[in-house]
């Protein structure tokens, strides 16, 4: 099967400036590959800080990688200049996190959803681009969309301000959606309502997704395949069960033992957590940049950076604790 | 039972002033609550958690339109008192609160230790060498190093910052801590940390907190009690093993199935949207989004049904059940 989004070795590096003669580079990406098929989800999961939303800024292009490839349904899209790059920018949308500021406050939904119709030159008349926001806004089930049309984002609740995003980046029938933490700031109860949406227009369209989220619950039940970011590398990467039944890599079981679930006993017990703060890419650790943190470091820990193996069918992981073949 | 009751709720009501209308965010709530007790407070985004917790220590917006009812405690119905007696006798020294996304708004400009050392300066008269040693101190019980005390905000991680707002919560040892979502902003890890300290906490100072989350699964996390909120009433108030093993109202049902977990089915959602609180439903304000509304419930509303001793549902479900 052939890869819809493909991305190799990719690595983007920020040069910021210390004081007046120095400068580092943040790595806030460094060496991740990863490919997604048409209709596909694949979750990226992982701490603030580790990378998720440059990866998926490289991946829309947005950014121009500082090295690596990014390729789009098979053509290289790495270097290629902004205006010649509007066939893909058709094709690869987004959804944001926020839902209150990724909206302009002073345009009706009717404007919001139609805005990148008009950007796009799609639909000749008013009337034949009201259709396609009409039926944008019944995909993500804003119904009756007539009395959505006219509504200001302040008069939504969180759920609903989502779906107008999730409208906007669907009017274009893209095949590639990068979703950036889309349920992070909506209610706990409401987001597998908002995931369910996503999942079923996926469906329907064949849509390609890239769900970056912290919450690794949300992401064992709403993809296809399940990589743990840390630092600007995957540390992990298999089926979502896999993961979260056999989880490997020391940073994904953290994070799993973070996760609570409604248990009255919680309260008797502490929960394990990774030790002490997320690092800082501006200045990574040696070796393999978990070690600071990692309650089973060993000496090569702080030497070696472990590369990125299968160690069983489809399963693959960066730990010196599994040393592979 | 043996313990006395720390803090008596009795018909609280809370309403604002809107250009739509009245809002009725906290309306008729009763609850009690012992002392060393941890009391969470679950529900949708606008069902009135951070209203109850301004009512409690009447720290009430310009715009309100009604708040009746009674708050005891330490033997004082805070809402018969005036504001200049509120700031005196209760904040801070016997309630405190950490406010919905306090860390935000630390002063950018003065040094944590000193933000944590401020409110017994101003509230307690202690000279500046008292303060400080007692906001040392505090920093140290939730964990933050000696170092952290000369700092600024912008110097601290976000999971500091909030330890630094616990701290200064803490240091007049009130009787009672109100928590707004924590938590909410910080990452899992940061999140499990700063869980772990609050239940140190509760156990070596026995602290008594109103723990407010959206997140029920987060709210077991360090709950002895769960109080559900829906539509600025509270449905369903019990033990956390009463709300959470055996949940009554059809609304505490949903919230947990909705809740992801790692290993089981995939989560439920409770479909539809909560009220508007200007026009609340007739009836039972939940009858439009319940799976199983009868008659009785759109036209009238349900009582506070006792299930068991501390145990009690607002759910025409359960009529018969009472005594
Ligand atoms: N334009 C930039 N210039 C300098 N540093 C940057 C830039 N963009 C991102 N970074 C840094 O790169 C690192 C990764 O950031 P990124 O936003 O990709 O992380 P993330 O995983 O999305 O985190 P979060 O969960 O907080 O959204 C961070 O340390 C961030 O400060
Ligand atoms: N000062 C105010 N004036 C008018 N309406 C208000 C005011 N403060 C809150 N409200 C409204 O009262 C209702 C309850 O709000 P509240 O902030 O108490 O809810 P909440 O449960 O804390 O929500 P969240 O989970 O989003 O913090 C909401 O409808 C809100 O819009
Ligand atoms: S009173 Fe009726 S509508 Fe309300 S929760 Fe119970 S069954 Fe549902
Ligand atoms: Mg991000
Ligand atoms: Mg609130």
């Amino acid at each position: 099967m052939t890869e819809l989004l493909k991305l190799q070795d990719v690595r983007m590096y920020f040069r910021v400036r210390k004081g007046f003669f120095r400068s580092v580079d943040v790595k806030a990406v460094d060496g991740v590959s990863i490919s997604l098929k048409r209709g596909e989800t694949l979750a990226l999961v992982g701490e603030s800080g580790s990378g998720k939303t440059t990866l998926a800024r490289v991946s829309l292009r947005l950014l121009k990688p500082t090295s690596g490839r990014v390729l789009f349904d098979g053509k290289d899209i790495t270097e290629t200049p902004e205006k010649e790059l509007r066939w893909f920018r058709r094709r690869a949308q987004a959804i944001f996190q926020d839902p209150y500021s990724s909206l302009d406050p002073f345009m009706t939904v009717r404007q919001l959803v139609e805005e990148p119709l008009i950007l796009h030159k799609i639909g000749s008349t008013s009337d034949e681009r009201l259709e396609l926001v009409i039926r944008a806004l019944e995909d993500v089930k804003l119904t009756p969309a007539e009395e959505f049309l006219g509504k200001y984002p302040h008069m939504l609740s969180g759920g609903q301000r989502q779906r107008v995003g999730i409208a906007r980046a669907l009017i274009l029938r893209p095949e590639y959606i990068a979703a950036d933490e889309p349920v992070s700031m909506i209610d706990a109860s409401s987001r597998a309502e908002i995931l369910y949406l996503m999942r079923e227009l996926q469906e329907k369209h064949d849509i390609a997704f890239l769900y970056i989220t912290h919450d690794i619950a949300t992401a064992r039940h709403f993809s296809d395949k399940l990589a743990v970011m840390h630092l600007g590398k995957i540390v992990e990467f298999s089926e979502p069960v896999e993961v979260v039944e056999n989880p490997l890599h020391p940073y994904t079981q953290a994070l799993i033992d973070a996760v609570p679930e409604p248990d009255p006993a919680n309260r008797f017990r502490e929960r394990r957590s990774v030790m002490g703060e997320p690092l800082s890419p501006a200045n990574p650790p040696s070796g393999c940049n978990f070690h600071p943190r990692c309650p089973y470091a060993m000496e090569k820990c702080s030497k070696q950076t472990p590369p990125l193996i299968e160690i069983k069918q489809g399963h693959y992981v960066a730990c010196h604790l599994y040393p592979g073949e | 039972m043996g313990q006395s009751n720390l803090l008596s709720i009795d018909g609280l009501r809370l309403y604002y002033r809107s250009a739509r209308g009245v809002v009725r965010a906290v309306d008729n709530v009763s609850l009690t609550m012992r002392v060393g007790e941890v009391l969470g407070v679950v529900g949708e985004s606008g069902c009135g958690k951070s209203s109850l917790a301004n009512a409690i220590i009447k720290f009430l917006p310009p715009n309100t339109a009604l708040y009746e009812g009674s708050v005891v405690i330490d033997g004082v119905d805070v809402v018969r008192l005036d504001e200049d007696e509120v700031r005196r006798r209760i904040r801070w020294r016997v309630v405190s609160m950490v406010f919905q996304g306090a860390m935000n708004i630390l002063n950018p400009v003065i040094r944590v230790g000193f933000q944590v050392a401020e409110p017994l300066m101003v509230h307690a008269g202690a000279s500046r060498e008292e303060a400080f040693r007692a906001a040392r101190e505090v920093m140290r019980r939730v964990g933050l190093s000696d170092d952290v005390f000369n700092r600024y905000p912008h110097e601290l991680s976000g999971g500091m910052k909030q330890r630094i707002v616990i701290a200064t919560a803490l240091i007049m040892n009130p009787k009672l801590v109100i928590l707004d979502e924590p938590t909410s902003a910080l990452d899992v890890s940061i999140q499990a940390q700063i869980m772990n300290m609050l239940k140190r906490l509760k156990r070596e100072l026995g602290l008594s907190m109103i723990f407010i989350t959206h997140d029920i699964a987060l709210a077991s996390d360090i709950s002895d009690r769960i109080a559900v909120m829906y539509a600025g009433e509270v449905v369903e108030v019990g033990s956390a093993e009463q709300v959470l093993l055996s949940p009554r109202h059809p609304y505490t049902q949903k919230l947990i199935a909705a809740t992801p977990r790692l290993r089981g089915p995939k989560p439920d959602f409770v479909p539809g949207q909560p009220p508007d609180l200007t026009s609340p439903p007739s009836g039972c304000r939940f009858h439009p989004r319940c799976p199983y509304v009868m008659e009785k419930c759109r036209s009238s509303e349900p009582p506070s049904i006792a299930i068991e001793d501390g145990w009690s549902v607002k759910c025409w479900l359960y009529a018969g059940e009472a005594g």
